[in-house]
């Protein structure tokens, strides 16, 4: 009875239907598109099918000093410590010992690379053409003439490749989370683009791509608007004094907070089931002569959205039964901005950011090398959010503890 | 009637201001920490500034209603003989200048790491910041609730991600791509917007 009294405060609450209203926009804005049109398989004698990023030493090494000296040159070098694009500029101190990797790694002393003229970024310049128009042209790096030891090893490279990303202050092209990405990349042939389509086309790869990338959307909504619609339904008992009545109360605070808390999850989850269950369908009758199987489809989107949900509402119901309904609405908004920025569009699943991004049909594979950090991820989340919801339930109880005395002794005094 | 301001101004200072400054503050350092702020041109300057910096806005403007969301709370203060508008206008006055004061803030930090800044760097932030916060407290005003502002602040920045033409000049990060004509649109807004919000407050 509490909890469908609970739901009803949650539905009725202007927050929820904002957030619904969010969900659904997201989904219409971003994902629907998707539907219009099945995927078709690659054409034969394209120009390009894409590049893909593979580890191969012969290529990474040379490219990746090659940039090391080009980013000492120019005085900057490129990082995203936060996943945000950060232009990261030295000390003397610190250029010096940059200096002395590249003389390792390149055969190129301090003295060369300051005395060195004529340098040149890589890059597309704009040049006059003969009709006074500007053209876009790929120029070619200038830089002076690297000498790799022959007898370094891979490894060596990579491990001094990490000292120079330390130096830089973490998350730079050299970090081993991009190096392969920014300089052993290999361009696609058609057998590559058609085996990753083949791949994507079978069993329950299909509707696993699509969930994929409604999770990705809508994990966005779930890790900041559920917050609102707890903090809503807290400050309710708040603005209309029902605290006390509540806190007179014989029923115990598990079931008070753990009734309400239910009621915020089952209340916020229902419009992404029925999104959700709307992208199934047109998936399904998009592809009406494959056999799609969904099973594996709602599980993933189960696994991938369900914690985020609950840890978005555990921490909100958490700060704002302990600080306050502000400093919830602050500190999730701090922690989703950091969790979006920390992300790449694909590939980038940690143990720890709280969104999960996958923002492509394809590249399943990617995913499931991916998938053992997304387990440990999603479970460590359910976990915090059972903690939070237990240390919740204690503040709860000793505040209620707290208001009965202070009630008792008012009673008494009166 | 200077003194009574002045009296309003202190009590409201002490009682409903630290906590919105402080959490603006703590967004300056957050930007602080997770942009570069050296060496920038004026479109990366832009970046930390719109992105983030602007959250200065809500934090700041949306919660002037906040201490009398009870309504029973809000009777006592309209029973008294200073008009609650006043009262709000004071807290706008001041949430107004803490906003100019943390995004001045910022680009002086920028400026002595020795990224470009200019005039029209420093205006548009504000009414980026400005026009952000402007939809929270109209937002808060009207649905007497301060949490649907924050959430309709935010909803109106994840819209400026993938809605760019159908916002026009109400496009929150246009310095980013070097665009700065739409900042006064956005400082008219945001004036509007808040003398709106404190109508509706003032009469409700």
């Amino acid at each position: 009875m509490l909890f469908f009294k609970e739901c009803k405060k949650v539905v009725c609450s202007a927050a929820y239907w904002l957030y619904l209203a969010m969900v659904v926009v997201m989904y219409v804005s971003q994902f629907t598109g998707e539907l219009d049109a099945a995927i078709s398989p690659p054409s034969k004698g394209l120009e390009s099918y894409g590049w893909k990023s593979v580890e191969i030493p012969e290529i990474l090494m040379p490219a990746a000093t090659e940039g090391l000296v080009s980013e000492y040159l120019s005085g900057s070098y490129m990082a995203y410590p936060f996943g945000i694009y950060k232009e990261v500029k030295l000390s003397t101190k610190k250029q010096e010992q940059i200096a002395g990797l590249i003389e390792t790694l390149a055969g190129i002393t301090k003295e060369d690379l300051d005395n060195f003229q004529g340098y040149q970024e890589e890059g597309y310049r704009g040049v006059a053409g003969q009709d006074g128009n500007v053209v876009l042209t790929h120029q070619e790096a200038v830089l002076p003439e690297i000498h790799m030891p022959e007898d370094m090893s891979y490894e060596h490279f990579r491990e001094l490749m990490r000292q120079a990303d330390k130096i830089i202050g973490g998350g730079s092209r050299y970090s081993d989370r991009y190096i392969v990405g920014n300089f052993s990349r290999v361009p696609m042939t058609y057998e590559d683009a058609m085996a990753d389509y083949e791949e994507l086309m079978q069993g329950e790869n299909l509707a696993k791509g699509y969930t994929r990338l409604f999770c990705d959307y809508t994990g966005i909504v779930l890790s900041i608007m559920p917050v609102f619609v707890c903090v809503s339904l807290w400050q309710m008992d708040k603005r209309a004094r029902m605290q006390q009545l509540i806190y007179s109360r014989s029923i115990s605070s598990v079931k008070i907070v753990g009734i309400r808390y239910l009621a915020l999850v089952c209340c916020s989850i229902l419009p992404v089931v029925l999104t959700f269950v709307h992208a199934l369908f047109g998936v399904k009758a998009m592809y009406s002569e494959r056999n799609i199987v969904l099973g594996s489809s709602v599980a993933l989107a189960a696994l991938w959205l369900i914690p985020s949900l609950l840890i978005v509402l555990a921490v909100g119901v958490f700060v704002s039964e302990t600080l306050s309904p502000f400093y919830a609405i602050f500190l999730q908004g701090i922690w989703w901005f950091l969790s979006l920025s920390a992300n790449q569009l694909t590939g980038s699943i940690t143990r720890y950011t709280l969104l999960i991004r996958h923002n492509n049909l394809e590249k399943a594979r990617l995913f499931e090398e991916q998938y053992g950090d997304f387990l440990w991820n999603r479970i460590f989340y359910l976990m915090m959010s059972v903690a939070a919801l237990g240390i919740t339930v204690l503040f709860y109880d000793r505040h209620r503890r707290e208001e009965r005395q202070h009630v008792r002794k008012s009673t008494k005094n009166t | 009637m200077y003194g009574k301001v002045q009296k309003i101004l202190s009590v409201n200072l002490r009682h409903h201001f630290a906590l919105p400054f402080l959490a603006a503050l703590g967004v300056l350092v957050a930007a602080f920490i997770v942009f570069g702020v050296t060496g920038l041109t004026e479109q990366e300057a832009a970046l930390p500034l719109e992105m983030l910096v602007s959250w200065a806005g809500p934090v700041l403007l949306t919660p002037i209603f906040l201490p009398e969301q009870n309504r029973e709370i809000r009777d006592v203060v309209r029973s008294k003989r200073t008009e609650y508008l006043v009262i709000c206008g004071i807290r706008a006055g001041y949430s107004v200048a803490a906003l100019i004061l943390c995004v001045s803030l910022y680009i002086g930090l920028l400026k002595i790491n020795e990224s470009q800044v200019s005039g029209r760097l420093l205006f548009g932030a504000v009414a980026t910041a400005l026009f952000l916060g402007a939809v929270g407290l109209f937002s808060a005003g009207i649905s007497d609730n301060a949490a649907v502002g924050y959430m309709v602040a935010m909803m109106y920045y994840l819209v400026n991600y993938g809605m760019r033409e159908r916002l026009g000049v109400f496009y929150l990060f246009g310095m980013r791509g070097g665009e700065y004509a739409g900042k006064g649109w956005l400082a008219a807004g945001a004036i509007c917007l808040i003398i709106a919000a404190l109508g509706i407050q003032g009469k409700g």
